[in-house]
């Protein structure tokens, strides 16, 4: 007979196989495999599957449930019937005598009827109203789902913290509303959870970079990006931003570490599409791993060279990938033309306006050329697409 | 870390035994529980009621002190025994059922799910050789 450690789900379903087997047998050998097999599915289930608590009402409704319990039959626990009657529908918090009672009286948890501690980081953030708005907008709750329920599908039924714990969020704006960016991390998951990839495809690599840019210089661009990343293995998501998310793209990893773009076309304009593209494609390539399962990005915020390596070399990757550095040198000439723009990025085989928006950068003169950066037409691509 | 398995031996389960249990207060009542991922994966699709049900089951499983099929009883009275298997009716759609070994104190939940789904699988009855 043979007792492994658990290392992943394979060996922990087994071990809970085996352990169907062994209950119920009486010799002591069984009963001690049993024992061990507890100890170590106990072990990786806390570690791995960790289970939201009950609110002190959703232990008392379960408890009369399973007992078949009138609200009358808690009159001696709680005190009169109107006072069950405003702690059953929730206007009244139980006092410490109740809890004694209800934990004698019925058996129900003390945890469960004192409620979880306020850890900030598990509890359910009060979502803003726009960002409640936003989020049925998508399209991705399920009908008479409220956001708790949601925001357990979308990470797995465990804890969020569990899942953003691993997330870097350094380049995020100061005022950014975090409920509302994990309530779009959510989405993102959960969009991301049902977009298959093809089964013949390679993992992601560096060098596609320059090929995922030369995709702008088709009309309908934006559109092909979702198909080429499948090819590498990426799944691409295009959701807009919740109000106070701040966010332009984010890489993330899907429950099975799939890697996943999600890009929020904030800005909407064809050069920040494609340089938000190819920063998060980095981020996927090169930065998403077992300790990091996503990155989030508000590119307007500066990145500090010595605290976010990862952001200077993602910025670098996507300047490189959009237009090599022998054609951006051309860009320090102040008089360039629309005409000398259309002519280094034919030369490139991008978009004209992500020449115009390097130029407008490079330059600090958010005039010129503004005309070429394709407001608009980014979301009137994918959006409606995706809307229909 | 050695990753080669290791034999299983009795001087080895007790240890690990003593080790694993010791570190949970009064564990000589509690019941141990595992199979929790049945739980957390029908809650993945569950609304309302019933996600707040198994919520609070799962609570109420880690508190278990079932010395016998009575105990466990008195707590659920509307399962139904099936030798060392409980089905615990949630609703009129969903149960759980819980293997126990009362001597042990193990609690392991072997299904959650719909009804029609477990009388469809017989594995899942208890039907085991």
């Amino acid at each position: 007979m043979k007792v492994s450690p658990i290392r992943n789900e394979q060996d922990y379903d087994n071990a809970l196989k085996r352990m169907s087997d062994l209950l119920g047998k009486a010799d002591r050998a069984s009963k001690d495999e049993a024992e061990v097999l507890q100890a170590l599915t106990e072990k990786w289930e806390r570690a791995n599957h960790d289970l939201p608590p009950p609110s002190p009402l959703e232990a008392i409704r379960f408890r009369m449930k399973q007992q078949g319990l009138e609200p009358r039959d808690l009159v001696p626990m709680i005190g009169p019937r109107s006072r069950v009657s405003e702690i059953l529908k929730g206007r009244r918090s139980l006092t410490l005598d109740m809890i004694r009672a209800l934990h004698r009286d019925l058996g129900i948890p003390l945890k469960s009827l004192v409620g979880e501690d306020e850890d900030a980081s598990n509890a359910v953030p009060k979502l803003s109203k726009a960002a409640r708005e936003g989020l049925a907008a998508f399209g991705i709750m399920k009908e008479r789902e409220g956001y708790a329920a949601f925001r357990m599908r979308a990470f797995d039924g465990g804890p969020p913290s569990a899942y953003l714990r691993k997330t870097r969020t350094l380049r995020t704006n100061a005022k950014t509303d975090t409920g509302a960016l994990e309530a779009w991390c959510a989405a993102v998951l959960l969009k991301a959870e049902s977009i298959k990839l093809p089964k013949k495809r390679s993992a992601p690599y560096a060098e596609f970079g320059p090929t995922l840019a030369r995709l702008s210089a088709a009309p309908n661009g934006p559109t092909l990006v979702a198909g080429a990343l499948a090819g590498v293995g990426i799944i691409f998501v295009a959701l807009r931003h919740l109000p106070g998310t701040y966010l332009d793209g984010a890489a993330l990893c899907r429950s099975d570490g799939t890697p996943i773009i999600a890009l929020t076309i904030r800005h909407d304009r064809i050069d920040n599409f494609w340089f938000t593209l190819l920063h998060e494609y980095c981020h996927a390539c090169h930065h998403l791993n077992g300790e990091t399962n996503a990155i989030l990005d508000d590119l307007e915020v500066k990145s500090v060279a010595s605290e976010d390596d990862i952001e200077q070399q993602a910025d670098t990757f996507a300047q490189n990938a959009l237009l090599p550095q022998s054609l951006s040198a051309k860009l320090v000439d102040p008089e360039l033309t629309p005409e000398d723009i259309e002519a280094i990025a034919e030369q490139a085989g991008v978009h004209p306006a992500i020449v115009a928006g390097r130029w407008q950068r490079e330059h600090a003169d958010y005039r010129r050329f503004s005309k070429m950066l394709g407001r608009g037409e980014v979301s009137a691509l994918l959006f409606i697409e995706n809307d229909d | 870390m050695d990753s080669t398995p290791f034999r299983f031996r009795q001087d080895i389960v007790t240890v690990l035994g003593h080790i694993c249990l010791s570190g949970r207060p009064g564990y000589e009542n509690l019941m141990l529980v595992s199979g929790r991922i049945r739980l957390i994966r029908l809650l993945r699709g569950a609304l309302g009621d019933l996600a707040a049900d198994l919520r609070a089951f799962a609570a109420e499983l880690e508190e278990a002190e079932w010395t016998s099929e009575k105990a466990a009883l008195k707590a659920y009275p509307h399962a139904e025994v099936d030798a060392h298997r409980l089905t615990i009716p949630f609703d009129e759609q969903h149960c759980v059922v819980v293997a126990v070994d009362y001597q042990s104190g193990i609690a392991l939940i072997e299904f959650a799910g719909l009804k029609a789904d477990r009388l469809r699988n017989p594995l899942r009855r208890g039907a085991r050789s």
